[in-house]
């Protein structure tokens, strides 16, 4: 353990040093003397991303109430800390009680994004764990990996010894209670990794075998050791039967989202065909609506935040939102504020507009994501113009005038007139405030499309960054006068992220090159070296454009075939095929099955509380 | 009809020496509102409690006798004096100590409570009864002759003028004009080899000086030292007169 008396000297240096001094409300006081297993909560980005991190705080919560566990947390270190910690010789160490990463049984990393990639690597190696799987001997931490990300994991497996796939609050136990089993066994660690593949839902990465062909892709993928030629995702059957903080984390420093989060259900059935969290969160599983009040009356008492949002995919879509905001913000008022996440343009309904404004009004925040209704047919975001309109009328009329707008460009088969007509959604919207008289501000913030693995769209050419920076500049031209900004994500990050969604286990030579000439927070637009990265490709021999702009024939074996996320590969082909011909398919939550898949495949089903 | 107005004396303890100035406010403001104090709001389309912190200490600096004030919606004009409280009715002291308790048990570690009291009623602005604060801080590896001449030079100077760097740009300050005579004193712990630096600095129409800058302008007498690893405390702010 580091002490405090040493430490105190030293964070005088860094920025923002209260990332790393802990103290949180809540926080867990178990003895790590006392537990039988010693686990880490790993986050690849700063201290106050993480600690908006839900998951992170679920699987805290879930993790901690273990007698025999004891769980901490460790966060990216920011540049100046990490060159501090070389200096100083001290290894990362864990927020609560200050140990070194390398001394914990366990260390599970939260992949929520693929730029967090370079680092999982600096964490490990400042941590004082061998970087790649094949490296750990006995007396080396498990590393383990969940989130989105591991459902396309193959860039990173070489580094992880076995990755979640799907709802954490389960799998994570049984992962603790394979290891605990192993440690007093006197086995190898190979013996634990062929035990942790038999778990349903772990991929153990070194147990899968990647056979290449002369053009590049993928020819085989091959198990050993009795693994299962393909891994199914976890998933909690319901909400209101898994643990859920109610006395949640509460950092002394302002965290990226201050306010409490209550997660009012879990997946979507929209079927967006971009959209990643579309597929590998099926199917719906709604908290019951006295679950969802209780908690977040909870929250709010044990937390003392002003503001309460109702997190989900979606969450106007909740069965009963409109009851659900009513109880809490009118009829027993919870005492904070009530916010949603951004909002389904088709969903906001006047009653909505109205109940929300009632507490105090935050900005709104849509997503059409894309601004010509052709475009919006082809990824079927089942929104039409006049839906536009009223979200807009509804939200002026209730008194919010800061409305926040978000879009896509660089979707397949997008022409310049797509882009343009994002501009005139803006204007529109501006224009229906103005005519009510409110002084409207209307923000467009537009990220760049990356087809990601598990969607309809995982086939497609994704464009490359100077055809996306011209789409840019070219809506950024007509998206000038009072009342409206523009925002757009880095071209270059957009870029790398494409490279690596859909990327293969050879990156991760790419990877490791990266880290080395000292690849961080590649997420951070002022920190991704582009240059570095051209370098680290021809380093290592690979050319990111068949990653990231290549179509894939549908016959191709994809990196991540042999993880299932429950949903056909049938149907997100015939989705394609719809999306090219302009085609919508509706939400199974209100027309009936579609035929994803997924339900049959987990012997579930939408869980909804009408 | 006036405003009932309470002033906590505070800790700012070690552990939390590294919170900023802001954090350590919404820290104590979440700790209140979990603490279920009757605080009142301001007006107006975004609400906010009525809380202000005196005097701010810089991030990495301790302080061990800090202030804030919180006006309390609570009716004042209640003739017997009774403030309400959970369970009923209560006199100014016992209304006190179930605040002072009900907010200790929501703080975390490292802030702490001394004291909750009713602010005196037409004082003038908190701020500008700040006479001094008396600050230590806790130097590691530096010789102490070194220090100890160049504190005598320092006191012997008529003016000490130090750049202060912020996002604003850069300003000048006499730091001999907030440091009072006499008032730096120090003395060294064999064992451990750190020194221990008393300094008493003067508050003056809203301004001071912070202990760091006086240490680190003793370089152009002579004693350097990295500022950034230095351990500062602040024991005591004293009040002038009102």
């Amino acid at each position: 353990m580091i002490s405090w008396d040493e430490l105190k000297w030293h964070l005088g240096k860094v920025e923002k040093p209260s990332r790393y001094t802990g103290g949180e409300i809540n926080v867990s006081n178990k003895d790590p003397l006392q537990a039988k297993v010693l686990f880490a909560l790993a986050f690849p980005d700063v201290y106050e991303v993480g600690m908006s991190h839900l998951g992170s705080h679920i699987l805290y919560h879930v993790i901690n109430q273990r007698p025999d566990v004891v769980c901490d947390r460790v966060y990216a270190p920011w540049i100046d800390m990490e060159n501090l910690l070389r200096d100083i010789g001290f290894p990362l160490f864990s927020i609560g009680n200050r140990m070194s990463l390398s001394s914990f049984d366990i260390v599970g990393f939260s992949l929520q994004y693929e730029l967090t990639y370079s680092n999982v690597l600096s964490m490990l190696d400042l941590g004082g764990i061998p970087l790649r799987s094949e490296q750990r001997r006995i007396g080396d931490p498990l590393v383990i990996a969940g989130g989105p990300c591991a459902m396309a994991p193959e860039p990173i497996a070489p580094f992880i010894d076995a990755f979640a796939l799907g709802d954490g609050e389960e799998i994570v136990l049984e992962i603790i209670d394979t290891y605990k089993g192993w440690a007093d066994s006197g086995k190898s660690r190979l013996e634990l990794l062929a035990a942790l593949s038999k778990l349903e839902g772990v991929y153990v990465p070194s147990l899968y075998g990647m056979e290449y062909g002369s053009d590049g892709t993928i020819k085989g993928i091959r198990s050993s050791k009795g693994a299962p030629s393909c891994v199914r995702r976890r998933v909690v059957k319901s909400l209101d039967e898994v643990s859920f903080p109610d006395k949640p984390l509460i950092p002394l420093m302002e965290p990226i989202h201050d306010r409490a989060m209550v997660e009012i259900f879990r997946g979507c059935t929209q079927g967006c065909r971009f959209c990643e969290a579309g597929t590998i969160y099926r199917p719906v599983r709604e908290r019951s609506l006295n679950g969802s009040c209780d908690l977040a009356r909870n929250l709010v008492r044990a937390s003392g935040y002003e503001e309460v949002s109702l997190v989900s995919l979606s969450s106007a879509d909740y069965s009963r939102i409109e009851e659900l905001i009513g109880r809490l913000v009118k009829d027993d008022p919870c005492g904070a504020k009530v916010s949603l996440p951004s909002l389904r343009v088709d969903s906001f309904s006047v009653e909505l507009a109205q109940i929300l404004s009632t507490g105090q009004k935050v900005g709104l925040t849509l997503a059409p994501e894309a601004g010509s209704q052709r475009m919006r047919d082809a990824i079927n975001k089942k929104v039409t113009e006049k839906d536009l309109v009223d979200a807009a009328s509804y939200a002026f009329s209730n008194g919010f005038s800061h409305i926040k707008l978000y879009f896509m460009v660089g979707l397949p088969g997008e022409t310049d007139e797509d882009v343009l007509a994002i501009a005139d959604v803006a204007k529109k919207i501006r224009q229906i405030g103005r005519d009510m008289k409110v002084r409207p501000n209307v923000v467009v913030s537009v990220s760049g499309f990356v087809p990601k693995p598990n969607t309809a769209f995982q086939w497609e050419e994704g464009v490359c960054q100077e055809e996306l920076k011209r789409r840019q500049v070219l809506l950024g031209k007509a998206l000038k006068g009072p009342g409206l900004a523009y925002k757009y994500h880095d071209a270059k990050t957009t870029w790398l992220e494409a490279v690596f969604a859909r990327g293969d286990r050879r990156l991760s030579k790419t990877l490791e090159i990266a880290y080395r000439k000292g690849a961080r927070f590649d997420a951070w637009p002022s920190m991704m070296d582009e240059n570095l990265w051209m370098a680290s490709f021809e380093e290592s021999g690979l050319d990111p454009s068949f990653f990231a702009h290549r179509e894939r024939e549908e016959t191709e074996i994809l990196p991540w075939d042999h993880l299932d996320s429950g949903v056909d590969k049938e149907f997100l082909l015939s989705e394609r095929s719809k999306a090219k011909a302009g085609i919508t398919t509706p939400d199974c939550r209100r027309e009936g099955c579609v035929g994803c898949g997924v339900c049959p495949s987990f012997g579930v089903e939408n869980k909804i509380y009408h | 009809m006036g405003e009932l107005k309470v002033r906590v004396n505070y800790v700012k303890g070690d552990e939390v020496r590294f919170l900023s100035h802001l954090d350590l406010a919404r820290t104590i403001k979440m700790a209140l509102r979990r603490a279920r104090w009757p605080v009142a709001v301001t007006g107006g389309f975004s609400p906010k409690m009525r809380v202000s912190f005196y005097s701010p200490l810089p991030v990495g600096t301790a302080g061990y006798d800090e202030y804030a004030d919180v006006v309390m919606d609570v009716p004042t004009d209640i003739p017997d004096g009774k403030f309400p409280i959970e369970g009923g009715m209560s006199s100014m002291p016992e209304f006190l100590s179930q605040l002072t308790l009900r907010l200790s048990e929501t703080l975390p570690l490292g802030i702490s409570a001394k004291e909750v009291f009713q602010a005196p009623k037409d004082e003038e602005p908190f701020e500008s009864r700040i006479a001094c604060s008396l600050y230590e801080a806790h130097i590691k590896g530096a010789e102490s002759k070194a220090l100890s001449s160049a504190i005598d030079d320092f006191l012997i100077s008529p003016s000490v003028s130090y750049d202060i760097h912020g996002p604003k740009g850069t300003r000048t300050l006499d730091l001999r004009r907030f440091v009072e005579n006499g008032h730096i004193t120090l003395s060294a712990n064999p064992e451990t080899g750190i020194i221990r630096l008393s300094m008493k600095i003067k508050h003056m129409d809203g301004r001071t000086a912070r202990p760091q800058w006086v240490i680190d302008s003793l370089s152009r007498f002579g004693f350097c030292v990295d500022v950034r690893e230095i351990i500062v405390n602040r024991l005591e702010i004293i009040l002038g007169r009102y």
